[in-house]
This record gives C-alpha cells, structure tokens and sequence, in this order.
C-alpha cells in the first residue's frame, strides 16, 4: 500500500490498548503458533491430496513436491505459496493513530506508547525534507494517551515543528515533566517520569490550545503555555484537511475529533462512555449529550475509531474480563462493544474499528469477538472490527 | 403474615455453533416470540426468566454467549453456571462437533455440569440431517436430548425445564 499514491487520507494504527500496552503471553503465542501451523498444514495436506490418482494413492517424490530438493530456501519457498493468514495483533501498544494526506500533511492522533514506531516512520518518511511539519491531536491527558511522547524521534530532531493541539490539560500533561511549552519544570517533577525535558528536545513545540485557555498561571502556580487559542466549535485547517473537536464524555476533559478532506470523514473517538444505569444519575445527561454529538459528527462518516472497551455484561458487574474480577465499570470512561455497533449501524458508518482495548481481555477471546463481529457484518458494505495495530486503510 | 419464599437464582449457559438458535431459544422461552433475522450475538447477551420448578420459586439468568466456528468459547463466560444447553443444529450435523468441542473444554476448565443437549429447528423436518451416530458421543455422557424450535416454540419450555429440574434437585 506505501506504493500507492495516496488520492485521500490514508490511515496508519500503530496503538489500539487502552488502558497499558500489553505484551502476548507464552500460551497466546503459542497459540499464535497452533493457528498457523493448522493453516498452513491443511495448505499443504490439500495440495498433496490434488496429487492423487483416481485409485486415492499420492505417488510422488518429495523433490516433485517441493520444486527441489529438501532444503531451508525449498521449504520456504514451498509455505510461500500458501495464502496463510497472519496472527491478528490487536493491541501491543496504546493509542496513536497516523494520517498521511494527499496534500503531503502529516497529522498524528494521540501519543501513547504506539508514538514511538509512528515517529520512527515519520522520520523514515521525512529523510533530509527541509520542510517537516507534524500535525499532533491529542485527546485528553491520560497516560495511556501521552506516554510516547518522550520516546518518539521526531522530537530529538531540531529540523521538526511540531504543532500540538489539545484541551489545556492535555498540553499541560505533555509540558509537566518536560517543559516543552514553558521552557521549565518545576524541581519537583524534574526527572520524576523520565529524564528526558526540552533542554535535550531540540525539535520545535508549539501550542494550540481547543476551548478556552488560561491566560495566567494555572491553578497550581505554573506559568501560562503560551498557546495560541482555537475555538471548540471551529474546524482546524491543515491543507486541505479539516479537523473538527467535539467534547466527549470521560473522567478527564476530552476531544473527539472528525477529520473531513476532499469529502472524505474519518471520526476519531477514543476514551468516551455512553452511560448505563441510573438516569437520575448527575453524570447520565452530560454523557447522553456527548454520545449526541458524536452521532452528529459520525454520521455518514467513511471510517469510524471508537472506544469500545467492555462488553455490556462486564460495564454492569456480571462478568470479569480475562481473569479479572466482575466488578461494575460505569463511570470509568468507556462506552460498550453492544452501543459501538448500535451507534455504527444507525449512523450508517461504513468502516467501524472498535479500539481502546481492556488490557486483561486475552488474544483468544479478542478473536472470537472479532470473528462474531465478521459474521454480523459478512454480505453487508459496511464492516465492523476490532482495531488492529499495523494496519493501514485508504479513504 | 404472609411468608415470600427465597428466590434462588442460577446461572445456566447457552453454548453451540454459530447459528443453531441459541438466542431464538431464549427470546422465544423470555418473551414467546421468534424473528426469523439472524443477528450474530457478539460476546453474551444475559436474560432472565423467572418460574416455578417444583413449586420452588427459581431465577433463571440465562446468558447466551457467542458460538465459534472452531468450538471456542472463552471459559470465563461459563463460570459460575450451574448448567448449561448445548446448542445443535438439527439441520447441520457439521454443527455437533463444535457443541462437543465446548463439552470438552467445559470438563476441561471448569468441570463436569448438568447438560441438556438441544436438537433446534425441528420445525424443518425436511432438511434434517443428525443422525444417531452422529449423537452418539452426546448420548455416552448420559446428556438428555429434547428437540426443539425457536419458530414454533416446540420444546423450547421442556428443554429449559429439564435443565432447571436437574439444578433443583
């Protein structure tokens, strides 16, 4: 696909875990390694079956079989000519979603751990470019959402400009420990998170605080970011591409974002709970009205990410996830897999992907799900998955 | 004074292949209706029935959870039910190794529980393929069988209250 010209917005997903990056365990590699090794066997075992003679006995050598003599390369040559599906990765590292426009921008959504393999793509794509502008979105301040920050080589280039832009308390999350903005930090959190801070951060940082930023020091004393202001309801110009902010519902301030380039919608939603339960409940209406502008904002909309965390039965407290205990999750955030779907068919979205992934939700299970969703959807022109990592789409 | 006796509640399962009617069987015993619309569950959907078995007052919580064409179901879904109806396809006996499959892992992980087996969609008599041979792993384990549709509501009720009776007893 990085052949192709890119006639739209194409669509990089390097980080899918909600919550904490996850690593496979021994048995879910394992079982990688037990689904392969069926596929493929049965590849082989239905090739050598087309040898046989009407009588049912295979008569052939292993050379004849192979195309040449039992060898490494011969083996491998012979496994290459079956399709043999690649294990699906649904998470590894946390959210960071990279778009490629066909006006040359370079727009990132989030920085979690999945910022890290963006940035080192960024700077692969960059080479010696003069001109090396990224476009950062950030959602809320949440670690899962920030932590790849520091890790990420495009901020260790001093040819880069990266403009940052989020609800004040997602740039202050960055500018705590690192200072990008306001050029200090303060001595008690100086090397606290990470030893990096902007003094060994030679690319160039700057603000762009959505909603309404403080013009002072914030409430704890520190300096003010320095930002330039954008509106909530106004759509961020880069090229072509326009990029509306719509305030969701979660714990912290936080920003979906419609991305709309050449009639082309892509929405981003990560980190967002329509809320269950008790409607007398103080936090219910302020959650109904954001699930409203986000159906406003996804409807007819080509791609859809959105956070579907849990199930309904694990949201209610009936049921644990993985080994984790059952306990109720309402107020933590997170929408549900039943509402994602719901919201998808009624907006008629034509590719959902359901991301922000319980960490304790093993890959097994990730899989049955992801199978159920492939069979409500088979026969229809919209499709309805689990966000993998290293995938790529084209709008 | 009037004396309200215990409810006691129980968890049962639904499992089988994708496709044999788990959800029918339960929107058909929950709310007497049938949609002919096939609607993949994703994950588990949990219901309840309230009823009488023996003059015991019991709450059923019946979750229904998603089949796997490769007989997977994640255990975790299965713990804490005192039972469980597993799910064939009269019409599809490639649909019975998938149910033995989830009997399998079931013992495996957490234990040997109280099963009825359901033979659905017996309403299709024309298209049905078991065979007893077919059943007959089913049958060693000393399951009972009741056969059953979603559309008509035929033995929907007995396979539930076989079950039920075998957790009350």
């Amino acid at each position: 696909m990085a052949d192709r010209p890119i006639t739209n917005l194409r669509v990089h997903v390097y980080g899918t875990q909600g919550s904490g990056s996850i690593f496979p365990s021994r048995s879910e590699r394992l079982a990688f390694q037990r689904r392969s090794d069926r596929d493929l066997l049965l590849h082989v075992f239905e090739d050598i079956a087309r040898r046989a003679g009407p009588d049912g006995q295979i008569s052939a050598t292993v050379e004849e079989l192979l195309g040449g003599p039992l060898t490494p390369r011969t083996i491998a040559t012979y496994a290459d000519r079956f399709d043999v599906p690649e294990p699906r990765v649904y998470g590894g590292w946390t959210t960071c979603v990279r778009i490629e426009t066909a006006d040359d921008y370079d727009i990132v959504l989030d920085c979690g751990s999945g910022f890290r393999n963006c940035a080192r793509d960024l700077q692969t794509k960059w080479g010696s470019r003069q001109e090396r502008h990224l476009y950062l979105f950030g959602s809320h301040s949440h670690l899962d959402h920030t932590e790849g920050f520091d890790q990420a080589a495009v901020c260790f280039d001093p040819r880069n400009h990266l403009h940052i832009h989020g609800n004040e308390q997602f740039l202050r999350a960055l500018d705590y420990h690192l200072g990008i903005f306001t050029r200090q930090v303060a001595s008690s959190a100086q090397g606290v998170q990470t030893p990096i801070f902007f003094g060994v951060m030679p690319a160039t940082f700057h603000a762009c605080a959505i909603g309404t930023p403080t013009t002072g020091p914030d409430p704890d004393g520190r300096p003010p970011l320095g930002a330039r202001a954008h509106d909530l309801s106004a759509p961020v110009q880069v090229g072509e591409t326009s990029i509306t902010p719509f305030e969701v519902f979660h714990p912290a301030p936080c920003l979906a974002y419609r991305i709309e380039h050449r009639g082309r919608v892509m929405v981003f939603c990560t980190d967002h709970e329509l809320r269950h339960g008790d409607p007398s409940h103080p936090d219910w209406q302020a959650s109904r009205e954001a699930e409203a502008r986000l159906i406003a904002h996804a409807t007819g909309a080509d791609l859809l990410y959105r956070d579907g965390q849990y199930l309904r039965s694990e949201y209610d407290g009936m049921q644990g996830i993985g080994t984790s205990g059952a306990i109720p999750r309402a107020g933590w955030g997170h929408s549900c897999i039943e509402d994602v779907i719901d919201m998808s068919v009624a907006c008629g979205v034509r590719h959902t992907l359901i991301g922000h992934h319980d960490p304790n939700r093993e890959w097994s299970e990730r899989n049955w799900l992801d199978e159920s969703l492939a069979r409500r959807t088979a026969g229809s022109d919209r499709s309805i998955e689990l966000a993998r990592a290293e995938t790529v789409f084209d709008l | 004074m009037t004396h309200n006796p215990v409810v006691i509640q129980k968890k049962i399962a639904l499992v089988g292949a994708p496709g044999v009617g788990k959800t029918s069987l339960v929107r058909r015993f929950v709310e007497s209706l049938f949609d002919d619309r096939y609607l993949t569950t994703i994950g588990v959907k949990v219901d309840k029935k309230d009823m009488h078995v023996g003059g015991v007052p019991l709450r059923l919580m019946l979750w229904d959870i998603a089949g796997a064409e490769d007989g997977f179901i994640p255990s975790s879904y299965i713990r804490g039910a005192a039972g469980y109806l597993l799910v064939i396809d009269g019409t599809r006996p490639e649909s019975v190794q998938p149910a033995l499959d989830i009997v399998a892992q079931i013992d495996r992980d957490i234990g040997v529980l109280p099963a009825v087996a359901v033979l659905n969609k017996c309403d299709l008599a024309d298209a049905w393929g078991l065979s007893s041979s077919g059943l007959a792993p089913i049958d060693a384990r000393g399951t009972a069988v009741v056969r059953t549709s979603a559309k008509t509501g035929e033995g929907v009720e007995d396979a539930f209250l076989a079950l039920a009776s075998r957790l009350t007893t």
